[in-house]
């Protein structure tokens, strides 16, 4: 737990501090709002409060990505890869605590969209039942870092780590349904989403937001992320055992 | 001519230097990719709204490809010459920078107008897009001078680069205020009039209207030309001072090479 603390905040300490990670987690979801703004434009309270926290997680999607490709990219540039893998505490550990530091950048992005709706736009946002609210987006949450450690996994694996986040960016906006409603996909994508655990918190974002019972959307969520993390977990043992035989893990 | 010289051999070199070539595959996936992905979540976030058709959200996000791929690239190039130790030698070279640096521009100019055009083609077969084989030299034209603005565009925040180290993210504010204020993915009309102003003095939003104009069966005047390839010059004019300006201050420092 110590290693994981450790990890978390050196991890939030480096891109609190990082002016590129506060633009794609402040920035970013403020663009997709505005346009959304534009798009949604006239729709109920109830359907712009959920734009709006839709694209506060869009922000935290893009964080989580970058963020996870980015830590190890930058272990592995400055050289400090190696030993964080070769000491004897857990890679896994640490890994989840720099996922983890992503995902609470999440927070400030849903934060940053909030503030932006209501003080910049004047819009009236209403949420139904803010406890449950405050448990899903925290589920979401919990899910993004979950992803964050499948994808530096990957990227201990790969070099194109950078490429690689470029392409997984807009696939989980649109299967998570995160801004677009996941009603309005096709049914093959709609299925897809599903296997995320952040698509069935963003269910229960909605239900909260609009006074439904998120309980099940919730659960789903908590399961398939606890699956998600123990995926997560043996990606990263398998990855980090197949670079240490191949000799590649310091290669960029 | 030996400017000129100076400008080609740049660009050849940097591209085939910095632009990912040890792995192509993927390279050209995500230069295609990624446009497509951002098509198709627009499209999609607009029938959910009920605004506009696929097709708005087609043309807008397939000519801001070029921006993607002109402007980012361009950063992506110079930001990459910081990373790997070769700025600093760049900067102490007697060679012209403005050239080199312009040269660097025009490889990044002629892949995004490329992704452009593949991402109008293919959306026009798949939405049955009114884009005729006889509209398609007046697209090019377009995407075009769309392709050399936002490789201005990237040249002038290149600028940036000497200079500050965290260029991205200038890079990445830029891109979002051309995703809201060309007109790319809400109609240009809807924008206020403080977000049309700032729109009419980036790249793309010229082009684009004129590329709406040519998918409306509308012919298309010199305007759309004129006016993208004088707002390109505007931000070449502006990408040079600024060159100069950051190059100085970059020396003056002594951070050319700090990462």
């Amino acid at each position: 737990m110590r290693l994981f603390l450790a990890a978390w905040r050196l991890q939030l300490r480096l891109l609190s501090r990082s002016p590129f990670f506060l633009g794609l987690t402040v920035l970013q979801p403020l663009a997709f709002a505005t346009i959304a703004f534009f798009v949604f434009r006239g729709a109920p309270a109830e359907q712009t409060t959920i734009v709006v926290l839709g694209a506060g997680l869009l922000g935290a999607w893009s964080g989580t990505l970058y963020g996870a490709a980015e830590s190890i990219f930058m272990q592995r540039f400055t050289g400090t890869l190696e030993p964080i893998v070769a000491a004897p505490s857990s890679f896994v550990t640490t890994a989840y605590g720099f996922a983890a530091a992503t995902a609470s950048l999440g927070a400030y992005a849903i934060a940053a969209t909030w503030i932006w709706a209501t003080a910049v736009f004047g819009l009236r946002l209403e949420v139904a039942s803010p406890g449950w609210l405050a448990a899903s987006l925290l589920s979401a949450l919990v899910g993004l870092s979950v992803l964050g450690v499948v994808l530096a996994a990957l990227y201990v694996l790969t070099r194109q780590a950078m490429t690689l986040s470029n392409l997984l960016e807009y696939p989980v906006w649109i299967l998570a349904g995160v801004l677009v409603p996941a009603a309005a996909l096709p049914e093959p994508l709609r299925v897809a989403g599903r296997v995320l655990a952040l698509s069935w918190s963003v269910d229960a974002i909605e239900r909260s937001a609009r006074g439904e019972s998120p309980v099940v959307p919730l659960l789903m969520s908590v399961l398939l992320a606890a699956l998600t993390a123990v995926g997560a977990w043996w990606m990263m043992r398998r990855f980090e055992f197949a670079v240490r035989v191949r000799g590649t893990l310091s290669l960029r | 001519m030996s400017v000129l010289r100076l400008a080609a051999v740049s660009g050849w070199l940097g591209f085939r230097a910095l632009f990912a070539w040890n792995t192509p595959g993927l390279f050209f996936i995500s230069l295609l990719a990624v446009p497509l992905l951002q098509i198709t979540f627009f499209a999609l976030l607009g029938a959910a709204a009920g605004y506009q058709d696929p097709t708005f959200f087609l043309i807008g996000n397939a000519v801001l490809a070029s921006a993607m791929a002109g402007m980012v690239g361009m950063i992506t190039v110079i930001a990459d010459e910081r990373r790997f130790g070769t700025l600093a030698h760049i900067v102490a070279s007697p060679a012209v920078r403005a050239a080199v640096f312009a040269g660097r521009a025009a490889p990044s100019a002629l892949l995004g107008t490329a992704v452009s055009l593949l991402c109008l083609l293919l959306g026009a077969v798949v939405l049955s897009a009114p884009i005729g084989w006889a509209d398609v030299p007046a697209l090019i034209g377009l995407l075009l001078a769309a392709g050399f603005a936002c490789s201005c565009l990237g040249l002038a925040l290149s600028a940036f680069g000497l200079a500050y180290r965290e260029v991205f993210s200038v890079a990445n504010a830029v891109y979002l205020t051309l995703l809201i204020c060309t007109g790319a993915n809400v109609a240009f009309g809807d924008l206020p009039g403080w977000l049309k102003a700032v729109g009419r003095g980036l790249p793309l939003t010229h082009a684009l209207a004129g590329v709406r104009e040519l998918a409306a069966g509308a012919p298309v005047g010199a305007a759309p030309f004129a006016f993208e390839f004088l707002v390109g010059f505007a931000w070449l004019a502006a990408a040079l001072a600024m060159l100069r300006v950051f190059e100085h201050m970059a020396v003056r420092r002594g951070t050319t090479d700090l990462y």
